[in-house]
């Protein structure tokens, strides 16, 4: 009874469907349906609110209609799944990518995406960076078998579009939206060191590099992987930047 | 043979070379924390337990038609300034009526 | 049922001392750093708190300093005490950090239901006051109160609708559930007045119907008149002041029952914090003034 109930009100408070599903209520003057109504309209806004606030780069790219549009439909077939509302959303990216009405800003996915590894690394566990120290206490002949434990932080973000121009440029404080050239891809990353998170791009090779390892690859063929796609990969200069940012935690052979 | 012990004592050498420098790297966010403080961190979404119902223009009514075939909804935000060097027929720019439902 | 067992009194001497009967503000976003600092003038707090499930970052960080500068009370909004299906036990666990890691002096929750078929409907849905539905947030109350291994308080609902199939008045629902879980009650006294006036329940009846000894904290904050004539409907938006109205039935709840822990909720158009100290401070003064007169009667 009760648990019947409670599936046809969830219905009318995310889809609008109504009169048949509940005849237990309490006739109004005003009508059951606007009564109802309340309940449908604050889930939905409340809902829509939440990816507002997740995704105001997509936001502002598209427009508050047209993001209210879509968020809407998002939530029709993503209904969340738990409670726990910072986590709601995540799968917005992808549903972009099939989303007709947005095809003609083909940017808008990866740029979702990259909002969203902002909220991961933000709401991620803490972490003790790598210790130098402990690369150097490896043999030297073994080097190439160190496998790198990256932060729980990282995310690496890679875009046929200029993502991280695209997010940079659409920020609250930036006014005017400079042309950028949307056929420049870019490849990057998103982490937290302590409080603030960060992002910037990082070069082809050092790109791959980043993937071969955090793939659990071992050094030596991420390396290689590496110099395969960019001869001139300088590894100390870019294990040296990732030792400063904190990009790894542990290593083991 | 003598290109793979190249290669381990090259790699041994850069790694050697990247800790010493990161050892005496003072690790700066500095440059990160400045734009964090621009940029601000994304709010994210929030639980809560006000009723959301009246403070808004009826943001989830505003229903566009996407199932009757009316898919070109215009996107009327930076997109239409960044897509300059897109093909503007793709749909941003092309005005299509966007229904209240 | 089994009411949970009274605190040792070892234990409760390393808790923070109880809230005394004074009055505090919801803790949101817009006004973390004033908290986290502890320049903001607020006898204690009250956090949502799902917002505070995350593993680790910034607001966890944060919600570390608030705690050393205020007494922290946890309102949730996710349980869904109400639903047929029972309580998500992910979520009591990670509730159960939480309280570890904050020692809050309150927990609380809705009667309400938010979960069906495992989807979570962003709103305080409402229950039909039956036997039935008794029995099933009664037993939700238990496995909660169990797996936190204290009380919690039940708080009700502002609706816009009731249920024919109801049996019993919300206030003797509520009055049930205590008997049956030891849990307590967070009396929201707007959201009597809004249901009031939204469904043409009694709010005196009401304020003579709950077990006045079971309410351990109040909420006030404002609403939003929707309407006007039969299509009057009272919104329970938090976007405003308190209103007159609500304030009467707030000092008519305090001769009733006593001066109470009270909690000013603003969660939409969020004020700046100075505005919201205010209305913390209007409830202040009703509460000294019910104190210093129940004092008086007490001398005399």
């Amino acid at each position: 009874m009760l648990h019947e109930l409670q599936r046809n009100f969830a219905s009318v408070a995310l889809k609008n469907i109504t009169a048949p599903l509940l005849p237990n209520i309490e006739d109004v003057a005003g009508g059951k349906e606007r009564r109802l109504g309340v309940y449908h309209a604050n889930t939905i806004n409340s809902l829509i609110e939440v990816l507002a606030s997740a995704y105001p780069v997509t936001q502002r790219i598209v427009g508050e209609r047209f993001f209210n549009a879509l968020a809407k439909s998002f939530i029709e077939s993503n209904p969340p799944q738990q409670p726990t509302l910072f986590r709601y959303g995540d799968a917005l990216g992808d549903f972009l990518d099939g989303f007709a009405p947005a095809q003609g800003v083909p940017y808008l996915t990866d740029t979702a995406k990259l909002e969203w590894a902002r909220i991961n690394a933000y709401f991620a566990e803490d972490y003790e960076p790598l210790d130098p120290q402990k690369l150097a206490e490896i043999d030297p002949e073994k080097v190439g078998d160190v496998c790198f434990k990256v932060a729980p932080t990282l995310h690496l973000i890679e875009s046929a579009y200029p993502v991280f121009q695209i997010w940079a440029v659409n920020q609250p404080n930036c006014d005017d939206v400079p042309k950028i050239d949307l056929t420049c891809a870019e490849q990057g990353l998103v982490s937290r060191r302590a409080n603030e998170v960060f992002q910037h791009v990082v070069t082809p090779g050092a790109f791959t590099w980043l993937k071969t390892l955090s793939d659990g690859q071992p050094l030596g063929a991420a390396t290689n992987d590496a110099m395969g796609l960019d001869r001139n990969f300088d590894l100390q200069n870019t294990l040296r930047q990732h030792l400063a940012g904190g990009t790894f935690t542990t290593i083991h052979i | 043979m003598s290109n793979v012990k190249l290669n381990t004592l090259t790699l041994a050498a850069a790694v050697a070379g990247a800790v010493s420098m990161a050892a005496m790297t003072i690790p700066s966010t500095a440059s990160a924390a400045g734009k964090e403080k621009c940029y601000g961190v994304a709010k994210a979404g929030e639980n809560g337990c006000a009723n959301a119902a009246g403070t808004h223009s009826c943001a989830g009514q505003s229903t566009v038609a996407f199932d009757n075939g009316e898919w070109k909804l215009v996107a009327e935000g930076s997109c239409v300034e960044m897509g300059g060097d897109l093909k503007p027929s793709e749909g941003v720019n092309e005005a299509a009526a966007m229904k209240a439902g | 049922m089994i009411a949970p067992p009274p605190q040792d009194p070892s234990a409760s001497s390393t808790r923070p001392s109880p809230i005394p009967a004074t009055a505090g503000v919801g803790l949101r976003h817009p006004h973390m750093s004033a908290f986290a600092d502890g320049t903001a003038k607020a006898a204690w707090i009250e956090i949502h708190s799902e917002n505070f499930f995350a593993p680790g970052g910034p607001r966890m960080a944060q919600l570390d300093q608030v705690r050393k500068n205020y007494p922290i009370s946890c309102h949730g909004v996710g349980l869904s005490l109400g639903t047929a299906e029972g309580v998500d036990e992910d979520h009591l666990k990670t509730l159960r950090g939480l309280v570890d890691r904050i020692d809050p002096i309150l927990v609380s929750e809705h009667l309400s239901f938010s979960v069906v078929d495992g989807i979570y409907v962003n709103d305080l849905l409402p229950l039909p006051y039956t036997e039935e539905a008794l029995e099933v947030v009664a037993r939700n109350v238990d496995q909660t109160q169990d797996a936190l291994g204290r009380q919690i308080l039940m708080e009700n609902p502002s609706s816009y609708l009731t249920f024919t199939d109801s049996t019993l008045s919300e206030w003797n629902f509520l009055s049930a559930l205590v008997e049956r879980t030891g849990c307590g009650l967070l009396l929201d006294v707007n959201n009597i007045y809004v249901s009031a006036q939204n469904n043409d329940m009694d709010a005196a009846a009401y304020l003579d119907g709950i077990p006045g000894d079971a309410v351990q904290e109040i909420h006030l904050a404002g609403h939003t008149i929707s309407g006007a004539d039969e299509d009057r409907l009272l919104i329970d938006t938090h976007g405003d002041v308190v209103s007159d109205a609500v304030w009467a039935l707030y000092e008519k709840t305090l001769n009733k029952i006593g001066p109470r822990p009270t909690l000013i909720e603003w969660d939409t158009d969020i004020p700046e914090l100075d505005k919201l100290l205010d209305e913390a401070g209007k409830a202040r003064s009703r509460l000294d003034a019910i104190s210093s007169s129940e004092g008086s009667i007490r001398v005399a």
